[in-house]
């Protein structure tokens, strides 16, 4: 395990990566982080700043200067970024300057922080610089990959911290990191572990969503060394969704636990965003503007993987964009520097957020696949892929798609070929469609889908479509249940892990040739359906979990995000 | 043993019959003197065993044989006309489905016309209506012409009033067989009669076999008739029942040179009215068909087709003629590239299909490429002829890529580009080699020359494109998934094999051998009677048919099928 974590280590860059696990590591290790990175200011060479003891009792002021991989010669020596000249700015700059007053007695210790090891080229340098600058009152430590990975097993993921089966599952997920499937599901058990045995204390629950997060960057490292990261991007949806139970409640709170429980929930959130991106850019962007071209990255020949593929990946695009909006909703913070820091890098993701759209809206033009769901729970990515679409003003591409889904669903349903079922798993989806008519009406009791596009229709105002829907449902669908999925009293407790079903089944669906005779029903139940605005994400305003639970969960996305007037004193988010 | 007592212990156990029918059973002169012998003297019942369940025993081959020594035996036999006809109308309903089953009769009509006795007692038997529904009238009504025509025409038009259907249509049929060009006195009276027959039939039966009758005269005679029987077959073809079409698409598969232009075009005109469940009829309209000059007579051969195939109630389906398919496949390119254009320009869905079958599964028919300017078709009809053809003709991309050719060489400059993309994205997208035998097809200053250069130059960057996508690890489908389908295909494969098996015209007719072992088979053939069997050493060889499916199958099928179908029910230009 601990060779895992020494090579994890050596694998994490400084930015985002190993400056963003330390603190963590830190903190459960008993010190106070006092100083935590920041980009864009100065640190002095800086990048963590802890107090506390770690051997022998004593007090000490830790300041952490990070380098990742190997540590070179260029790398010690070589340039602004180089170790030994922030290890200068660190004695002339911020021990006599930026040290705060409370802690300037206590002696001080400057960390050689290297993700993986003092090359030996340049180990005399290191070890003559160290012996020369030594003073009574500030001494040097090494921290290199075996070191960090040891405080890693004895802090955060320690034996007695962790469930018994938890670092065996990490593990074999780890070990399996290439096979998404076997991979997810033990990194289920070793975070669901970990959630479930968590207990009311927020000390508990933070060193708990810690454990998590390490653990995620760990697989998600590993995953990015063996180039396929679609298991770190599932297992850090879970993630999320295991974390935001055991931080829900704390997240107004005042306290330091309070506030350390935030901020471990932002990281959560920002690791998520960042595997969403790098998934997309890695993944979906090079081959997005290609006629065919994700279609002919699905390495299947068959047309039910190749279908489920696809429209798995525009519910992840979606869901990113929609990350992306919520982060451009946060109000700003009061400190001038942090909210000018925050606006250039809202630009940032604005950027982001049509790029990511317009990969959505070519993936949808380039890959006609996606016109013919297989699966009528296909609705739930087809709707996150029409919020964020709606988002960046591709209505056109709204109208297009939404209408060739709808003529295709037609015809394959009254010609008996692949139309979308209700059914979900492979197997069923393997033997679908079957000759018989028993089965097709079977196969087709009950649909989202199709209130799903009518509703789109109708918000677009294409009423071309809602009159294909509306001639197809009362001459060949009538024996389909037309439903829309509403948040119940029992959803807060089951949406975030999807421990059991819930909510509430809108059977009244109007399907009707004028929008606006499809749209106010809708409104006014989003209205009556008062659940909705009781779930913790809501009332915390970080809607975007919501549609993350419905997609990871593969539940409905609630009506109240469509982009519909609700007669009630809340707008919807979107 | 000799022959003889082989014979009388063979009749003691109920075997004579086997024994006479045995292939190897010496010589048939003899085996008929000597059953004859036997039967005269009382040793035997030849006639009764032939009416006896012995009969039972024996394959149609075997009764064939059977009949060999039946017909050279009844004329030295002493018996009763009623016992010769009782035996042979045993053999005659034992082979009845048989086309050679009539010999029966013949050798009966032979054997009466030998003795004038037997013609009397003959019809003494057939007005005591002691044979019904059998050939016993028309074998006495032929045989007792032979000794006095104008007599038994007389006999026979009296018969043709009997109340038994059986008899009644016996002499019918007898009434088309008698009369030669230079009796003035019973032409007449043969034709007035089956006039009456036409004009009020007892039966719709009977107005079939007066055309029949009428149809055989024609060609017995020819010209000196034609008018009446034009005029007698326009009446019937007035309000056709099944036996007059059956009766008509049999003279036009029997005699189809006896036709005169204008019957010719009637019979043309009523075969169309043939029902979809008439299979009797529509194997004489197939086999009439099979006759006719494809390329000579186009019109009349495809007027038939489309009054066949294109109507809207009662079609019959191309499968139905399997003699007019095979005569297809020898047809030159040029004459099938007219049917199939033909067969696609009305926009006849059921044409459409019929087309569609025409195509054949291996190679381009020299010609195929046909000149379209024969139709003279307005320049909305190209792009709408592209679409029948993409529509309908998918199974062999050479022949469809051909017939695309057609369409390029044909089209104005004005729906240049549109042919040019309904070209590129439904077809060359689906087989993308086919641009080579587009390109190999071209002529000299080919009319379609720049077309094709430039869908080369379209369909060369979309490979160029997705030439560049390598598989994406992270869109792999499970293991477990894999596993699933490769089951599912097994099944698939095996079902489909035993299909094919049970299907298979080689396995229906020859025996089976599942080796276990070994690379060659031995086997022994029995050349004919008392040679010695015949050793055969053999290797194994396979039979392979290999069809290029389209990429959209795989891709998008759904979109595929929606495309087919959008191309399928558009209705012509106007």
């Amino acid at each position: 395990m601990k060779l895992l974590f020494a090579e994890y280590l050596g694998s994490l860059k400084e930015r985002d990566e190993l400056d963003k696990i330390l603190p963590d590591l830190l903190s459960e290790l008993g010190l106070n982080v006092i100083s935590k990175p920041a980009t864009g200011t100065r640190q002095l060479g800086v990048d963590v700043a802890a107090v506390g003891s770690l051997e022998d009792g004593v007090q000490r002021v830790y300041l952490l200067s990070i380098k990742p991989g190997i540590l070179t010669r260029s790398a010690w020596s070589n340039g602004d970024q180089a170790l030994r000249p922030s290890l200068e700015e660190i004695r002339d700059g911020y021990i006599p300057h930026h040290l705060p007053e409370r802690h300037r007695d206590l002696p001080i210790v400057i960390v050689l922080c290297i993700g993986g090891q003092v090359h030996q080229a340049v180990q005399p340098n290191v070890s003559g610089y160290i012996a020369e600058n030594t003073t009574e009152g500030i001494s040097y430590q090494i921290w290199n990959g075996d070191k960090l990975a040891e405080m890693l097993l004895s802090g955060v993921l320690r034996e007695n911290a962790l469930p018994p089966s938890g670092r065996s599952a990490l593990r074999k997920s780890i070990a399996l990191v290439d096979e998404p499937e076997a991979a997810f599901g033990h990194f289920c058990r070793f975070a669901t572990d970990i959630a479930d045995a968590c207990t009311a204390s927020g000390m508990a629950r933070l060193t708990a969503i810690r454990q998590i997060y390490i653990g995620l960057w760990t697989l998600y490292v590993w995953a990015r060394d063996t180039g396929n990261i679609e298991t770190a991007y599932r297992c850090g949806e879970r993630a999320l969704l295991l974390a935001w139970p055991m931080v829900k409640d704390s997240l107004n709170g005042q306290t330091r636990t309070a506030r350390q429980l935030r901020d471990c929930l932002y990281r959560l959130i920002a690791l998520h965003r960042l595997l969403g991106e790098e998934f997309i850019e890695n993944y979906i962007e090079p081959t997005a503007e290609v006629l065919h071209g994700l279609t002919s990255a699905v390495p299947s020949g068959s047309y039910l993987d190749i279908n489920l593929k696809l429209f798995d990946l525009v519910g992840r695009l979606g869901l990113n964009g929609l990350w992306a909006q919520f982060y451009l909703e946060l109000p700003l913070p009061d400190d001038e520097a942090k909210a000018q820091e925050v606006q250039e890098h809202a630009r940032e993701v604005e950027d982001w957020l049509r790029r990511v759209g317009f990969t959505l809206a070519s993936v949808i033009i380039n890959n006609p696949a996606l016109g013919t769901p297989i699966k009528d729970s296909q609705a739930i990515d087809i709707n996150i892929a029409c919020l964020l679409l709606d988002l960046v003003g591709c209505r056109q591409v709204i109208q297009d798609w939404i209408r060739h889904i709808a003529g295709a669903t037609r015809v394959a349903y009254l010609a008996n070929e692949r139309y979308p079922c209700v059914y979900d798993e492979y197997h069923q989806l393997l033997s679908h469609p079957q000759p018989n008519d028993d089965y097709r009406k079977a196969a087709t009791v009950g649909s989202l889908l199709i209130p799903t596009l009518a509703t789109w229709a109708a918000i677009i105002g294409d009423e071309e479509t809602l009159n294909l829907l509306s001639s197809f449902v009362s001459t060949h669908y009538a024996h389909s249940t037309l439903q829309l999925w509403f948040p119940g009293g029992d959803s807060e407790e089951h949406l975030y892990r999807g421990t059991d079903n819930h909510g509430l089944c809108w059977v009244d669906f109007a399907m009707s040739r004028v929008s606006q005779e499809v749209l106010d029903p809708i409104s006014g139940e989003c209205v009556s359906s008062k659940a909705y605005d009781s779930l913790s994400a809501i009332e915390h305003g970080i809607w975007p979990l919501v549609v993350l639970a419905c997609r990871h969960h593969r539940m409905p996305v609630p009506p109240h995000l469509w982009p519909i007037s609700r007669s009630s004193d809340k707008e919807p988010s979107t | 043993m000799t022959k003889h007592d082989e014979y009388l212990a063979a009749y003691g156990k109920a075997e004579l019959l086997q024994v006479l029918a045995a292939p190897s059973a010496g010589d048939l002169e003899e085996r008929a003197r000597l059953v004859a012998e036997l039967h005269n003297k009382g040793a035997i019942n030849f006639l009764g065993a032939c009416c006896s369940d012995e009969l039972d025993a024996l394959d149609n081959t075997a009764v064939f044989r059977l009949h060999s020594v039946f017909e050279r035996a009844l004329p030295q036999m002493e018996c009763t006309v009623e016992e010769a006809s009782a035996a042979c109308n045993k053999l005659h309903e034992k082979v009845e489905r048989d086309h050679a089953a009539e010999s029966f009769y013949h050798t009966l009509q032979k054997w009466l016309e030998q003795d004038l006795r037997r013609i009397e007692e003959g019809l003494v038997l057939v007005r005591a209506r002691a044979f019904t529904r059998s050939g016993t009238t028309q074998s006495v009504l032929l045989a007792g012409a032979a000794h006095d025509r104008e007599r038994f025409v007389k006999e026979a038009i009296e018969l043709s009033r009997e109340p038994d259907e059986g008899i009644r249509i016996d002499a019918i049929r007898s009434l088309g067989m008698i009369p030669k060009e230079d009796e003035d006195a019973i032409l007449p009276l043969v034709l007035n009669r089956l006039e009456e027959v036409t004009d009020s039939p007892l039966s719709e039966v009977d107005a079939g076999f007066a055309t029949q009758a009428a149809l055989q005269i024609l060609v017995r005679i020819g010209a000196p008739v034609a008018r009446q029987v034009e005029q007698l077959f326009t009446k019937a073809c007035r309000d056709p029942n099944p036996a007059t079409l059956r009766a008509v698409a049999i003279g036009l598969a029997l005699n189809p040179s006896s036709f005169s232009e204008s019957l010719l075009d009637t019979a043309i005109e009523v075969l169309q009215c043939v029902e979809a469940g008439d299979d009797r009829s529509i194997q004489c309209i197939d086999r009439a068909l099979y006759q006719w000059d494809f390329d000579g007579d186009r019109s009349r051969v495809i007027a038939l087709l489309m009054g066949l195939i294109g109507r809207s109630e009662g079609a019959i389906d191309l499968e139905q003629l399997n003699n007019v398919k095979h005569k297809f496949r020898e047809c030159s390119g040029a004459v099938l590239g007219w049917y199939i254009i033909s067969l696609l320009l009305p926009g006849n869905p059921r044409l459409g299909n019929a087309a569609s079958k025409l195509i054949p599964f291996e190679g381009v028919p020299e010609g195929l490429d046909i000149d379209l300017s024969v139709y003279s078709l307005d320049t909305p009809w190209i792009p709408y002829l592209t679409r029948k053809i993409l529509g309908y003709c998918r199974l062999n991309s050479g022949t469809v890529a051909t017939l695309l050719l057609s369409c390029l060489r044909a089209v104005s400059q004005q729906h240049r580009d549109e042919v040019e993309d309904l070209v590129y994205e439904n077809f060359l997208l689906n087989f993308p080699g086919a641009i080579e035998q587009m390109t190999a097809g071209l002529g000299r200053k080919d009319p379609a020359r720049a077309s094709v250069r430039r869908l080369s130059k379209r369909i060369d960057a979309y490979l160029d494109e997705i030439k560049k996508i390598d598989p994406c690890d992270a869109f792999r489908p499970s293991e477990r998934n894999l596993a699933l389908q490769f089951q599912r295909q097994q099944v698939q494969m095996e079902a489909a094999q035993s299909k094919a098996q049970k299907e298979s015209l080689f396995m229906k007719i020859l025996p089976t051998a599942t080796m276990l072992y070994g690379t060659r088979i031995i086997s022994y053939t029995y050349p004919s009677e008392g040679q010695p069997p015949v050793r055969q050493e053999r290797p194994l060889t396979s039979h392979t048919i290999a069809v290029e499916l389209p990429r959209m199958e795989q891709i998008d099928p759904v979109g595929h099928l929606l495309a087919i179908t959008r191309f399928r029910t558009e209705k012509p230009p106007a």
